[in-house]
C-alpha cells in the first residue's frame, strides 16, 4: 500500500486534469459538489444530506428537447470528475445503482445517461473511523473500511494517509504521485474492528425471505401508520432509482425529463381509472421494505439498502428503516413459532 | 424468467428513451360509444421498420411529443408488416390527444417492449383464449398470429371472447369472418340480451362454465377487466387448469417501459420487462398489486 502524509498532496495530483467533487457545505446542509478548492471540501463531516447519487443520476435531467418532430439530445457536457472522499456505504449504493442501470442483453437495459456519467468518474473512498451512531452498515453487509468499489480508497492512519487502488483506473490515476510504499499494514485490520464495533448490528438473519411469507403479514397494518408520506426517505437514499418522466413545450418546441420519485407517493402507482395497486400506506411500505430487503436481494443478490441511515435521519416522524427490518424478521419468527 | 426463449426481442435503440418516429397510417372508431379507436401506425424510416421485430404480447410506449407517453399492447400480429396496431381507450391526457389525431400525422413510438406469449412453449397444446372488453388486444395479435400460417403448429384452439354489447367488441369484421371458419370455435357473449345480436348471453366467466374447454394438454390466455378475471379464475380452476397453464398480461401505470423507473413491479419482477406475459405460478405468493 501507498502512503501519504497530507490528503492534499492526492487532491492535488488528481484534480490536474479533473474536476473534483466532493462534500460542501450550503446553507447548513452538505452535498456533493464541484470543489474548487481542497480547503472547500468539508473532510470532517461524515455524509451529504443528499448521497452522491446525484452526481451520476440528477434530480431531474433532461431526456431529449425536440422541435416540432425532431428530437434532439441534450449536449455531452460530462467531464472526467473525480467524486472525492465519499464513505462504502455510498460507493455500494452507486454500484448498485450500476448493477440495476447497466442491464445488458436478457437482463434488460442501459441507461446511457447514467452510464456516461459513471464511465467518466473516478471514485476515491475514504474509510470512516468515526462513525455515526445513525450507520448500520455493518448489519448489511458493509464495512466502514470498506474498499471495494472505489479507485481509490483512503484509511486515514495516525500520521497521515494509506492508499488503496482497488481498481485500474485508480492505479493508473496515482501514477507520478509521490507516495512512500508501505509494507506492513496489519494496523488497518484493527482500526477497522474499532470502527465496526462503533455501529449498532441489527439482526436482518434471512430476512430476503421471511419477507416472501410475509405478504399478506398483519405487520404492515399498523408500520405504516406514522408515515406522512413525504417521500424524502427516497430522495436522499443512495440507492433509490425511482423516477417519474414528464414533458413539458411551448408551442412546437419542448423538452422530456426525468425527476426523482417515491414509491410512498400515493399517485406512484396510480392509473388513470382510478385504480390503484398500492392504494395505501400498507401497501406502499410493503413495497418500500420488500424492494430493498427482498426484491432487490433476489434479483441482484444484495440488500438495496446499505445502512447510511440518511433515510432515518432526514424522516420528519422518525421512522428508522433498520428498526422496522429488524422488526420484521423478529415478527416472522414469532409468528413462525 | 422460464419463459423468456434464447433470443430477447427488445427495443434495439442505443437510447431506448428516444422513441421512433412514425405515422399514423389508419385510424378507426372501434366502439359504438367512441370511447375506443384503432390507430395503425407506419414507420416513417424504412431502417426502424426493418428492425422492428415482435412477438404477439409484446407492446410499445406511444408518444407525443409534449404530452408524454402510454403504453399499449400490440394489436397486430408479427405477420402485418405495413402497420403496427394499437386500440386506444379514451381515458388520459395521451389518449384523449391521440382521439383527436388525423390519419397522417406524425406520433412517435418506443418498442417492442417486454416479453410475449411462450408461443413456441404451447406448440402442439389446445389453446383457450379468455377475454372481455378491451383488453383483447394482444390476443387478437395471437389468433392473426396463428391464422396467418401457424394454425397447424397447435391442436384445439377456442376461443370465448365479451364485451357489454354487441357494438362494444372489438374488431367486429374480422370477429365475423373468424366465425366462418372450422378450425377456430369462437364463442362471442354480450352482458345482456340485445336487438339482432345472434350470439350468446352472459358474463365471461358464466360462458366460460357452459362452454367448458378442457384443461387436458391445453394453455389459457386470458386477458380482461378485473372483475372479469376474477370470476373466471375459481370457474378455469374448477375446470382443472393448473396455474401453470394460466397465462395473463397485466397491466400497470408504467413510465421508462425498460425496469428503471420502478413503479410497475410486482414482487421481484416488472410488469414492463419481465411482463406483461405472466403465468399464475409466477405470480403465486406475491402481493396482489394489478
Amino acid at each position: 500500500m501507498k502512503k501519504v502524509p497530507v490528503l492534499k498532496t492526492l487532491y492535488d495530483h488528481l484534480s490536474k486534469d479533473r474536476q473534483i467533487v466532493g462534500l460542501t457545505k450550503e446553507d447548513n446542509r452538505y452535498f456533493y459538489r464541484a470543489l474548487d478548492s481542497f480547503d472547500q471540501w468539508q473532510s470532517n463531516v461524515l455524509l451529504g444530506n443528499f448521497s452522491p447519487k446525484e452526481v451520476f443520476f440528477p434530480q431531474d435531467e433532461v431526456l431529449f428537447y425536440f422541435k416540432a418532430q425532431k428530437t434532439i439530445l441534450p449536449k455531452d457536457e460530462v467531464k472526467p470528475n473525480v467524486l472525492w472522499g465519499v464513505r462504502p456505504c455510498d460507493i455500494a449504493g452507486i454500484g448498485e445503482l450500476e448493477r440495476m442501470f447497466n442491464q445488458v442483453g436478457e437482463e434488460g437495459y442501459k441507461d446511457p445517461y447514467f452510464m456516461q456519467r459513471f464511465e467518466r468518474t473516478l471514485i476515491v473512498g475514504l474509510a470512516c473511523s468515526e462513525p455515526w451512531p445513525s450507520c448500520f452498515c455493518t448489519s448489511v453487509e458493509g464495512s466502514p473500511y470498506k474498499s471495494e468499489g472505489a479507485d481509490i480508497f483512503i484509511y486515514p492512519t495516525e500520521d497521515g494517509y494509506l492508499i488503496e487502488t482497488p481498481s485500474k483506473k485508480g492505479e493508473a490515476a496515482i501514477q507520478g504521485l509521490d507516495v512512500e510504499e508501505v509494507g506492513d499494514v496489519s494496523q488497518l485490520e484493527a482500526d477497522r474492528r474499532r470502527a465496526e464495533d462503533k455501529i449498532e448490528k441489527y439482526n436482518f438473519e434471512g430476512i430476503a425471505d421471511k419477507l416472501k411469507l410475509m405478504v399478506d403479514s398483519n405487520f404492515w397494518d399498523r408500520v405504516h401508520n406514522p408515515c406522512i408520506g413525504c417521500g424524502t426517505c427516497a430522495f436522499v437514499c443512495p440507492s433509490c432509482h425511482c423516477f417519474d418522466v414528464s414533458d413539458a413545450s411551448r408551442g412546437s418546441r419542448g423538452l422530456r425529463s426525468r425527476q426523482w420519485d417515491s414509491c410512498l407517493y400515493e399517485g406512484y402507482t396510480l392509473e388513470t381509472s382510478g385504480h390503484n395497486p398500492r392504494p395505501s400506506g400498507r401497501e406502499r411500505w410493503r413495497q418500500r421494505l420488500m424492494h430493498k430487503f427482498s426484491y432487490f436481494p433476489q434479483v441482484f443478490g444484495s440488500y438495496q439498502c446499505l445502512g447510511c441511515g440518511r433515510c432515518g435521519r432526514a424522516c420528519p416522524v422518525n421512522i428508522n428503516i433498520a428498526e422496522l427490518a429488524a422488526k420484521a424478521v423478529e415478527w416472522e419468527e414469532a409468528s413462525a413459532e | 424468467m422460464e419463459q423468456s426463449p434464447a433470443v430477447k426481442l427488445f427495443f434495439k435503440r442505443s437510447n431506448p428513451y428516444l422513441p421512433v418516429p412514425m405515422r399514423i397510417k389508419d385510424i378507426r372508431v372501434e366502439s359504438e360509444d367512441g370511447m375506443l379507436k384503432t390507430f395503425d401506425l407506419e414507420f416513417v424510416d424504412p431502417e426502424d421498420k426493418e428492425s422492428f421485430q415482435f412477438l404477439p404480447g409484446q407492446f410499445c410506449e406511444v408518444s407525443i411529443l409534449g404530452k408524454g407517453e402510454a403504453p399499449f399492447g400490440i394489436a397486430s400480429a408479427p405477420t402485418e408488416q405495413d402497420y403496427v396496431r394499437f386500440t386506444v381507450n379514451r381515458a388520459g391526457l395521451v389518449t384523449n390527444t391521440m382521439h383527436q389525431l388525423e390519419v397522417g400525422t406524425p406520433i412517435g413510438m418506443r418498442g417492442p417492449l417486454g416479453n410475449w406469449y411462450p408461443l413456441e412453449k404451447y406448440k402442439g397444446h389446445n389453446l383457450v383464449i379468455v377475454s372481455g372488453g378491451f383488453a383483447f388486444t394482444t390476443l387478437r395479435s395471437v389468433i392473426r398470429w396463428l391464422l396467418d400460417g401457424h394454425r397447424a403448429d397447435y391442436a384445439d384452439v377456442t376461443v370465448i371472447y365479451g364485451a357489454r354489447t354487441p357494438g362494444m367488441l372489438l374488431y367486429k369484421d374480422e370477429l365475423a369472418e373468424w366465425s366462418k371458419r372450422d378450425d377456430l370455435p369462437i364463442h362471442l357473449t354480450v352482458d345482456t340480451e340485445s336487438q339482432g345480436w345472434g350470439g350468446l348471453v352472459g358474463f365471461v366467466p358464466t360462458v366460460t362454465q357452459q362452454i367448458a374447454p378442457s384443461p387436458d394438454n391445453a394453455f389459457l390466455l386470458m386477458c380482461g377487466p378485473p372483475a372479469m378475471i376474477r370470476y373466471t379464475l375459481p370457474v378455469v380452476t374448477k375446470l382443472g387448469f393448473k396455474p401453470d397453464q394460466i397465462y395473463t398480461s397485466l397491466e400497470r401505470r408504467m413510465k421508462c417501459g425498460i425496469g428503471k423507473c420502478g413503479r410497475c413491479n410486482i414482487g421481484p419482477y416488472y410488469v414492463c420487462k419481465d411482463g406483461p406475459v405472466f403465468s399464475l405460478d409466477q405470480l403465486e405468493g406475491l402481493p396482489h398489486e394489478y
